[in-house]
């Protein structure tokens, strides 16, 4: 009972923590704001104030977005990690970005007149072809899968696709239209992006929050999951296509955001446990933050330039990810 | 005359064929006849331009660079006794693209020569293979797979600070910056050509002469020490060594991943693990494949030009995936 609490507790904390974290992005700008601004922006909307107008028009939806990107990565890659049993799974590592960056471009070139709606299809198209082929090479390996040869080839299968893309990139000369897709960056974002990105990210997380008992037991391990009645099979087709709804709609919008699905299931499984109801809804809340702050920082760090969201969760994330791999290849003693 | 010296010849003979096919390929072809004219000197006067300050550079740039890479990947194989290990995964490129960025923004462009830029791109890759093999160590040694996926998450984290630097400098500098890390040899000229060959000079006789070290560090610890070598040592100076082949030679091309990977391997199944053979066997297959990359980059898709990092990152994962599922663990 003890527990319950805490957790309910944690997830109150980081609620309040995530909405003064956006009320604190609406913010920060060129133009300068009131938090006034920033309220009636919000609930009482007036257009012909300058401020308002960037708040609503500019800060608002780009706020919105990153919360859910960071919420839509990070559950999948809790999801991943329950279901795969392995510490080091995430949308960067197991090949879902870099596939659908790759599948983007494919359809930047077949498509010339490419919409938002037209990318976000291909998108998961990319991602669930990133997965599959990741998964198959782990799963034909000799010895079958193991945690870090899944992550191993997870990199290659990733470094492998950022190849083709940059060679087509390169070919067809479509540097300007890729670099938007490839770092990470969610400028010049407009409600209808939000809405679009809404789409894919409702049905997504819904189905991350009910498969969460499931997830809980398939971590245990397949036997203990099959003894205890539990349809596998059905659980893992599920969870793979809520992983690819999240990813697949988070890469369409912002491009690969680098690490933030390895890292933050991590904080969310060291303050409550490895029970997937509550890591999923704080791990969403988590990731979000990481987002958000992520995205504030990429705005204000240098002054009037933007830099790539995906930069900061890259750097921030492939220290966390380094440790991680430290721990994990000592407690199984390595594969050699 | 032994198997392997035969077969090291024929290795070479291919080369020297490729060598000459890929100087004839290019926008303007050239016959057999007016290449072999133009080489020795007597040639149509257009045809000794472009080869004389174009294609013969660039394919003897080429051929350094990936002698140069292979070696470093053969020398890493040995050292961290993990047949996975490469310089580009490791984070020579990533390191020496941060290392060549930074001399750029604190010096500005005038210090960057052929001459000063492989200095650079070695500090910045030593740091980073340093660091990679740093926070994959622990009491019990270093495991394959840690050191793998370290060497990645690395990159990646070097791959954003560098970006994020160069976001913020001048455009011009930042162009030159990124004309290194691209791995193209569409600037190759004589100076790089005789830069990389200075440092080859220098380094590989300390190569080949601690060839029979590098036979003994393939043994186990105990045995090695038995034998009565300082391993730390001997793993430091071999790391740094291997370090400054690769890094010398991507300041040269930008970064080329996996081709350390695949030469050595291949060279592995002609001569065998000992590295007397191994070592000029590798070099050579380095060669080999570089150069049919940049060729078929710089021929297939003219007039556009993929770089030949892309094109060996293409054909080298593939490779890669396979050793993942065919070996063991």
């Amino acid at each position: 009972m003890m527990r319950q609490v805490a957790s309910w507790f944690y997830c109150l904390l980081f609620a309040a923590a995530l909405l003064l974290l956006m009320g604190l992005s609406l913010r920060l700008g060129p133009t300068p704001t009131s938090s006034w601004d920033a309220w009636n922006a919000c609930f009482a909307y007036d257009d012909a104030s300058d401020a308002q107008f960037a708040i609503r028009q500019i800060r608002l939806p780009r706020t919105i977005l990153a919360a859910i990107i960071g919420a839509s990565l990070a559950t999948s890659g809790a999801i991943m990690q329950g279901v795969t049993r392995n510490d080091l799974a995430g949308p960067t590592i197991m090949g879902l970005s870099s596939g659908g960056t790759f599948c983007l471009l494919l359809g930047l070139l077949l498509l010339p007149g490419l919409g938002f709606n037209q990318a976000i299809w291909l998108s998961f198209l990319g991602a669930g072809l990133g997965y599959f082929t990741v998964y198959s090479v782990a799963f034909l390996a000799r010895g079958g899968i193991t945690p870090v040869r899944l992550a191993l080839a997870g990199t290659v299968v990733s470094i492998l696709l950022s190849a083709f893309t940059q060679g087509l990139t390169i070919y067809f000369t479509l540097h300007d239209e890729m670099l938007y897709w490839t770092v990470g960056g969610i400028a010049n974002t407009s409600w209808p992006q939000v809405a679009t990105a809404l789409l894919p990210a409702l049905p997504g997380m819904l189905a991350a929050l009910l498969l969460a008992p499931s997830i809980t037991l398939l971590s245990l391990g397949e036997e203990v999951a099959g003894g205890l009645g539990q349809r596998t099979q059905l659980v893992r087709t599920v969870a793979t296509l809520s992983v690819l709804l999240l990813t697949g709609g988070a890469v369409a919008v912002a491009g690969p955001v680098g690490f933030v699905g390895v890292m933050t299931p991590h904080l969310a499984r060291y303050l409550v446990g490895y029970d997937y109801r509550k890591i999923i809804p704080l791990t969403a809340l988590l990731g979000a933050i990481l987002t958000v702050a992520a995205d504030i920082a990429s705005r204000t760090a240098i002054d009037g330039q933007e830099i790539p969201l995906g930069l900061f969760t890259s750097m921030i994330g492939a220290t966390f990810f380094i440790a991680l791999a430290r721990r994990r290849s000592s407690q199984r003693g390595g594969p050699h | 005359m032994s198997s392997h010296l035969r077969t090291l010849l024929l290795v070479l003979a291919i080369v020297i064929v490729a060598s000459l096919v890929s100087m004839s390929l290019g926008s303007h072809w050239m016959s057999p006849t007016s290449l072999a004219s133009s080489l020795l000197g007597y040639g149509h006067a257009t045809h000794e331009m472009i080869l004389w300050s174009f294609r013969l550079p660039r394919v003897l740039l080429v051929l350094l660079v990936g002698w140069a890479i292979a070696i470093s990947g053969v020398l890493m194989q040995a050292v961290l006794r993990n047949d996975l290990a490469e310089p580009g995964i490791l984070g020579v490129a990533t390191g020496g693209n941060l290392g060549v960025t930074l001399a750029l923004i604190l010096f500005g462009t005038q210090i960057a020569s052929p001459w000063s830029l492989p200095a650079m791109s070695i500090a910045g890759g030593l740091l980073a293979v340093l660091l990679v093999c740093g926070l994959a160590i622990d009491r019990s040694g270093i495991y394959p797979a840690r050191l793998l996926l370290t060497g990645v998450a690395v990159s990646a984290a070097l791959g954003s600070f560098t970006l994020v630097l160069s976001l913020n400098i001048d455009r011009q500098i930042y162009a030159q910056a990124l004309a290194w890390a691209t791995g193209s040899f569409n600037k190759a000229d004589w100076n790089y050509v005789l830069a990389l060959a200075v440092w080859l000079v220098v380094l590989m006789p300390i190569v080949l002469a601690i060839c029979p070290v590098l036979n003994i560090l393939r043994l186990r610890d105990e045995n090695v020490i038995g034998l009565g070598l300082n391993v730390f040592q001997w793993r430091v100076l071999l790391l740094v060594l291997a370090v400054a082949l690769g890094a010398a030679a991507m300041a040269m091309s930008g970064g080329i991943v996996f081709l350390g990977l695949i030469a050595p391997h291949l060279a592995r199944r002609l001569v065998g693990p000992q590295h007397g053979w191994l070592i000029p066997a590798a070099g050579l297959m380095g060669m080999l494949l570089l150069l049919v990359a940049d060729t078929a980059g710089r021929t297939l898709f003219a007039p556009v030009e993929i770089p030949a990092g892309i094109m060996v990152g293409g054909v080298g994962g593939i490779y890669f995936v396979y050793q993942l599922m065919t070996t063991k663990g």
